[in-house]
């Protein structure tokens, strides 16, 4: 069989620190290749030398037999080979024509020529069977429809190789699957596909060979028909493991959060739940069901349109973040990047950042303290790095998502609001995550969560409510818990295939 | 401090090379002159550095120490007020534009650079509509005050040069923004917010009244070296007192340090800034060289600093920065 592309002995490292050594990798025409592993074991950066974005130290790639090296993702698409980015990379504020073009807009005698663009524009949105205007703004689309406008315009330079990293996990499972269809369609046009996730069951779904990373090192290789999930995760992490959950019953206290006829929006239905001591309550639901905003106007990140809330049985009246820590909440928001971490400051600036006390702001800080209670917290937590004054940015997306909870325990929280708890998050890192949620609620702490990923709201929940339209359309206890049970409450329409 | 290593050097190779040219340079009276305009000037640049770590910029500093500066004579000389209810309503009167500046940013969420060039426009207009657009000055006047601003005390004769009172006032605030910044929560709010205010929110931090205090100290400390300035200057046309000021007390925090983007401030930085700043001015003088050129050479100097700043900022960062999937 020869391949379409084909990469050989690849290293790179940054600055002195190794992140891929001696990785192959090969890509047939029409052939969709998985490649996964952990966070930091060199999956993106593999991803974006076949790109062009980043350059190996050494190492070769071959496209079509010859040698081929790009300086620029530009040079790595005129080679028709293009990458659909984890973190979308349109500019919000052009229409859908103007991006899918950016850069190589048709001109006739020096001017824009609008008749070229549009038909362009439509041809590349047709062949997705997209029915967006090409005169919107992107920053009107949704999440999912801008993920379409990047492949329309991977593709709209005859690519033959796309390339997708981490595609579904700023994605719902509906759309998920969306994605999943069309990635198997375009390998049926003999699009050749390298995708790149942690999300094992939707690699076993798509690809028809898979290819395990772990620390920089080809850790195995093998075909998605005859590999088991179990053999997957060993490939991932070297180590065998069966349930990373480790889900125990625990009992339960008294009602810590209680919410009556609360309404976080206009548009959402009057809700009324509690959460006791030593609970973890899941949330599901599809992105865009409303999950998300209950949790802000929970947290006062956004004022409720009605309602009350009861923190340990006493009325709450939360007006502000602020507001809710002093009550005794923690809350770890969705968005890591842009809502949860101080990038730019140490992992201690972190930590120490949430301060319950009033007035906060002329409160003298004591960094002896500052340093013991981070040092504790790192430890307790196992947040790997090289010292607590490291900046948070360089971390990996696991061990940022540990400061984050970090910074939540560092208040002494009784009820702790966590949304997509372990997205962007390994399969290591999301065990010790679920094993410290499990100490905390042990300890009578009431967990409430939101996630998308209904193996993970099976795993570790408790009980669950299902959202529907800024609506709780049911709940289910831990018993009745099944991914047909939710989706079916999830859906618009009550039906969905098992 | 490390930090401002190349500054530092900067500083003193522009030192150097002056001396070298022209050796009055260190004449006791032009050091004098240079501590005190360096204090002058570090006074409205430490109050910038607090607006532009929050990731925010003030444009009207200039005009504030116009306002304040003008409306000090023309309120005690012009009308009588006594010297210590003059500045205390003038002071009292910049705190609270400053205020004004931080809640149109953060409740009417209009942008700092719109709101403070309104302010820019607006407190000249007043300042020379209240005056008559006339000078304004002590004459003889306020001798006493304007002795305490600017004695000079030379200890007994143990300094050789005689230390003019500004430098002491300046250092003071500088001792008292450094700790504000670096050992209450306070300075660590400011750095966030200006780095993620939304997570800073998040985190539970009241962003808002951070950023209407980060823009009081601001104005107060313009309104404050307003009074300095007339005190030292003794005379002052409302059209151009304080022209361009908010433009060097930004130069000098930026080489100081504050990134433009927020959430980083020195004081040691930005009081170095300013020093290079005055040295600068100063050499021009004495180098003989067409003061037409002033603003050129400045010009020229600050963006070789930033420049060469970035670039060494940059070599750790690149090993820093790995990106790893």
């Amino acid at each position: 069989m020869t391949y379409l592309l084909e990469a050989r002995g690849v290293s790179k490292s940054f600055g002195g620190a190794p992140v891929l050594s001696d990785v192959s990798l090969s890509l047939a025409a029409g052939e969709v290749v998985s490649i996964i592993g952990e966070n930091g074991a060199g999956k993106s950066t593999l991803a974006k030398i076949i790109a062009g974005i980043a350059q190996p130290d050494s190492g070769a790639l071959t496209l079509h037999g010859s040698p081929i090296s790009f300086s620029h993702p530009r040079e790595a698409l005129n080679a028709r080979i293009g990458m659909v980015h984890q973190e979308l990379n349109l500019a919000e504020n052009l229409t859908v024509a103007e991006n899918i073009l950016l850069g190589r807009e048709p001109t006739r005698l020096g001017a824009l020529d609008r008749a070229a663009i549009a038909s362009i524009t439509r041809t590349a949105l047709d062949r997705l069977s997209l029915s967006i205007d090409p005169n919107r703004l992107v920053s009107t689309l949704s999440t999912a429809q801008r993920q379409m406008i990047e492949i329309a315009r991977v593709l709209s330079f005859n690519a033959e190789i796309v390339i997708f990293d981490e595609p579904t996990s700023s994605l719902s499972e509906e759309e998920g699957r969306g994605l999943l269809t069309l990635i198997k369609r375009l390998k049926s046009e003999g699009v050749a596909i390298l995708y790149v996730s942690h999300r094992l069951p939707e690699v076993l779904e798509v690809s028809d060979r898979i290819i395990g990373l772990r620390d920089g090192k080809n850790s195995g290789e093998a075909r998605a028909a005859s590999i088991q999930r179990d053999d997957l995760i060993k490939m991932i992490v070297g180590r065998e493991i069966k349930d990373i959950y480790g889900y125990k019953a625990r009992k339960h206290g008294e009602s810590a959060l209680s919410l009556k006829d609360f309404k976080a929006t206009a548009w959402h239905a009057p809700t009324s739940l509690s959460v006791r001591r030593g609970e973890i309550v899941g949330v599901a639901g599809l992105v865009g069901s409303g999950r998300s905003e209950l949790l802000e106007s929970l947290f006062g990140v956004t004022i409720p349109e009605s309602g009350s809330i009861e923190i340990n049985g006493a009325p709450a009246d939360i007006t502000s973040p602020q507001a809710a820590w002093r009550g005794g909440m923690a809350y770890v928001p969705e968005s890591r990047k842009e809502q949860g971490l101080i990038l730019d400051s140490s992992i201690r600036e972190n930590i120490i950042l949430s301060d319950t006390r009033s007035p906060q702001s002329l409160a003298l800080r004591q960094s002896a303290q500052e340093d013991i209670e981070s040092d504790a917290l790192i430890s307790q937590l196992g947040i790997r790095c090289s010292s607590r004054e490291q900046r948070a940015g360089s971390l990996s997306g696991g061990n940022q998502q540990k400061v984050v909870l970090a910074r939540c325990l560092s208040t002494k929280p009784s009820i702790l609001l966590l949304d997509e708890p372990t997205r962007g998050v390994d399969v290591g890192a999301r065990r010790e995550i679920y094993s410290l949620l499990f100490k905390l609620a042990e300890a009578g702490l009431a967990i409430l969560f939101v996630s998308s990923e209904l193996e993970e709201v099976i795993g570790i929940a408790d009980r669950v409510f299902v959202m529907c339209d800024g609506e709780i359309r049911g709940e289910l206890s831990r018993e009745r818990l099944s991914e047909h049970a939710i989706m079916s409450l999830a859906s618009h329409h009550s039906q969905v295939a098992a | 401090m490390k930090k401002n290593l190349g500054l530092l050097l900067l500083l003193i190779t522009a030192c150097v090379f002056t001396y070298a040219i022209n050796d009055r340079f260190l004449a006791p009276v032009n050091i004098e002159n240079l501590l005190r305009r360096t204090a002058l000037f570090s006074l409205i640049s430490i109050g910038a550095s607090f607006v532009i770590a929050s990731a925010g910029i003030d444009l009207s500093i200039g005009s504030m120490v116009c306002l304040v500066g003008t409306l000090f004579p023309w309120l005690s000389s012009t009308h009588g007020w006594p010297w210590l209810p003059a500045i205390a309503s003038l002071l009292s009167l910049a705190a609270l534009l400053g205020a004004f500046h931080g809640v149109l940013i953060t409740k009417l969420k209009l942008q700092p650079f719109i709101v403070t060039l309104c302010g820019l426009l607006l407190y000249r207009g007043i300042a020379r509509g209240v005056t008559g657009d006339q000078t304004q000055g002590f004459g003889i006047e306020f001798e006493g005050l304007r002795s305490v601003a600017l004695a000079k005390l030379s200890f007994g004769g143990l300094s050789p040069i005689a230390i003019p009172g500004v430098v002491f006032i300046t250092l003071a605030i500088s001792l008292l923004a450094a700790f504000v910044l670096n050992r209450t929560r306070y300075g660590l709010y400011l750095r966030a917010i200006g780095r993620n205010e939304v997570a800073a929110r998040y985190s539970g931090i009241d962003t808002d009244s951070t950023k209407v205090i980060a823009y009081v100290v601001c104005s107060l400390l313009a309104g404050l070296s307003g009074v300095l300035f007339i005190l030292d200057v003794n005379s002052a046309q409302p059209s151009d007192f304080g022209n361009f000021y908010e433009l060097y007390a930004i130069a000098a925090a930026v080489l100081g340090g504050c990134s433009l983007r927020g959430g980083e401030a020195s004081v040691s930085g930005v009081i170095i800034g300013s020093a290079l700043m005055q040295v600068l001015r100063n050499a021009i003088v004495l180098l003989d060289i067409p003061t037409q050129l002033e603003f050129a050479i400045i010009g020229g100097v600050i963006l070789l600093g930033v420049a060469a700043e970035e670039l060494v900022r940059r070599f750790p960062r690149r090993s820093a920065a790995s990106t790893r999937g």
